[in-house]
């Protein structure tokens, strides 16, 4: 990423026709500082507060202390949905990751069909979660869905798909990974485009193989693109559940789709345990924050090192 | 197997997985289109195209529910979002890219930070605080929380830092204020950082669907996605076909604009790789 440098004279253009510094740059950055007190570092420390207490949305919130994580710790329910959440997050990021980079390569490679492929490849992340959500109902109806239709066009057995314990889960993360898989891929490709043609080349004049080019050069050299890539995929999946709204399962069949946001989104507004609810929020908040401290500290590592 | 046809069978191998990937890709959509137009008993088991083209699922499920409504909300709520984003974040970008003030770090800092802070978990305290402001069922709950992004400004910011200044000299000897220099020049000389930004933002607007599923209830105020999702919770058990033929119509118009400006969108995303 290039980081512009600030010019020497870094002495502004245009602070000194403005009278007082301060008050010369309050009207430009107040509108968004405003929208970011009021609806991101007002509402984190109101969820903290709240979770301290028995808020529901009726009467005034009551002082509860930590009975509010207490019990989230203790609830069958809230480990279930974290073990369902972290298996969900790895296995997706995984398969942005590995196969967002093979995906990059193929976009980069100059066949008839690049632009198609790049074009089909990013599609789904254009459609919306709803409408992808929608799609795939249909196409894992179990009862002689488009999936089992061909599944069984090939002799093998039909599938439950969403409607059974063990295949639910993955059928979320066959649709959230085709929905999402294109932005890793197309970073990836931004990232390939970067690597200067000459070093790659130079290795396959030394007799290099296009695997052994790969694996000790491309892939090292895209490190730093993977980092992002790993980043954006874990954040986003640790805390997505529009998937569960859409698809109706309720976090069902037996919990096997109860992701954390859809049990804070159940607890909030169905049963109204907004205390609760903001607890599991609060640790969700943590979980996120302590994965931005581990990629920082890598990062900062890397810039040490090379 | 010498290497001219061991690069041929190369070639021919690239060509035959990219047309794969891209077939596999666009399935689900093949899909969606056709079975928008079948019968509700030939959706299943029959044959690929639909025996007898099923115009009237689209008129059902337009009568069924205020499509229209829906499709102007998102529009409206979109475009308001992606203006005032470009808008706040301009503004700041500016001032941090091209003003000294005291706690200037602080304001670069806040911004930023932003990006750290999962929507998600904010869900319930900013739902009490659109309550508590009379929001629920308006715009102003749609939008409003949405008007500013952490990500544009930093990436304006970026964009401004790495426009010389020579051009800032020149306008000021032509007597420009600091707003006309800002939108006259500055903007349009990186019309590609905020077209990248613009796009991002409609499109992340126009899709949303936890928040304008928790601030409205009512038919009225509903974007095209929650209204598609409360639409589907009602007739999803008993007509599929009318439920893609609505899932048709909102999908469509984002296709269409997305594979006429294919590769605008692929840029703009690929700059979100910045973020990190």
């Amino acid at each position: 990423m290039a980081v512009a440098q600030r010019s020497p004279t870094a002495r502004s253009l245009w602070d000194g026709q403005l009278g007082a510094r301060l008050g010369g740059a309050i009207p430009y950055l107040l509108p968004a500082l405003a929208v970011f007190v009021l609806f991101a570092y007002y509402p984190l420390l109101r969820v903290l507060y709240l979770s301290f207490t028995d808020a529901d949305l009726l009467r005034s919130p009551r002082w509860v202390g930590l009975e509010n994580y207490q019990k989230m710790l203790l609830s069958r329910e809230f480990l279930g949905s974290l073990s369902v959440t972290t298996a969900f997050a790895l296995a997706v990021t995984a398969l942005e990751v590995g196969v967002g980079m093979a995906l990059a390569f193929l976009m980069q490679a100059k066949t008839r069909f690049q632009s198609l492929l790049r074009g089909a490849i990013f599609a789904p992340v254009v459609v919306s979660t709803v409408s992808a959500g929608l799609i795939w109902q249909y196409m894992m109806n179990p009862n002689g869905g488009p999936l089992n239709a061909g599944l069984q066009a090939v002799g093998l057995p039909p599938l439950g798909w969403l409607t059974h314990p063990e295949t639910a889960l993955a059928s979320v993360i066959l649709i959230s990974f085709w929905k999402g898989v294109g932005l890793p891929a197309v970073i990836y490709l931004a990232g390939l485009q970067a690597i200067p043609k000459e070093l790659q080349e130079a290795a396959r004049v030394d007799g290099a193989t296009a695997w052994q080019v790969a694996r000790r050069i491309t892939i090292p050299l895209l490190a730093p693109t993977t980092m992002v890539v790993l980043f954006l995929s874990l954040v986003g999946t640790f805390q997505s559940y529009g998937l569960i709204l859409v698809l109706r399962t309720e976090g069902g069949p037996v919990g096997a789709t109860n992701l954390l946001g859809y049990h804070i989104y159940q607890n909030a507004f169905q049963y109204f345990q907004m205390g609760y609810a903001c607890a599991v929020s609060v640790f969700l908040f943590l979980l996120l924050a302590g994965l931005a401290w581990v990629q920082f500290r890598l990062s900062e590592r890397r810039v040490h090192y090379q | 197997m010498n290497s001219k046809s061991r690069r041929w069978w190369g070639q021919l191998s690239l060509e035959g997985l990219s047309l794969l990937m891209a077939l596999l890709f666009l399935a689900p959509l093949l899909w969606l289109f056709l079975g928008a137009f079948k019968a509700p008993d030939g959706l299943f088991g029959g044959p690929l195209l639909p025996q007898e083209w099923k115009w009237e699922n689209f008129v059902e499920a337009w009568r069924s529910a205020p499509f229209g409504r829906f499709l102007l909300n998102s529009l409206v709520v979109s475009s308001l979002t992606t203006l005032s984003v470009g808008l706040t974040s301009a503004l700041a970008a500016f001032a941090l890219a091209r003003m000294e003030f005291p706690f200037k770090p602080l304001a670069f800092v806040l911004a930023l930070g932003t990006l750290m802070i999962p929507g998600d978990a904010l869900l319930i305290p900013n739902f009490l605080t659109i309550r508590n402001f009379g929001w629920i069922n308006s715009y102003w709950a749609l939008i409003v929380p949405f008007a500013a992004s952490g990500f544009g400004i930093f990436l304006l910011r970026n964009a401004f830092l790495q426009t010389p200044r020579e051009l800032d000299d020149s306008a000021r000897l032509d007597g420009a204020t600091p707003l006309t220099f800002l939108f006259r020049i500055l903007l349009p000389v990186n019309a590609p950082a905020l077209s990248a930004l613009s796009v991002l933002t409609f499109l992340s607007s126009w899709n949303a669907l936890v928040w304008p599923f928790v601030a409205t209830n009512r038919n009225e105020w509903r974007t095209a996605q929650v209204g598609l999702a409360s639409f589907n919770n009602i007739e999803g058990n008993t007509n599929i076909p009318v439920v893609l033929a609505a899932t048709f119509i909102v999908t469509v118009p984002v296709l269409l604009v997305y594979f006429l400006a294919q590769k605008w969108f692929i840029e703009s995303a690929a700059s979100s790789g910045l973020k990190g």
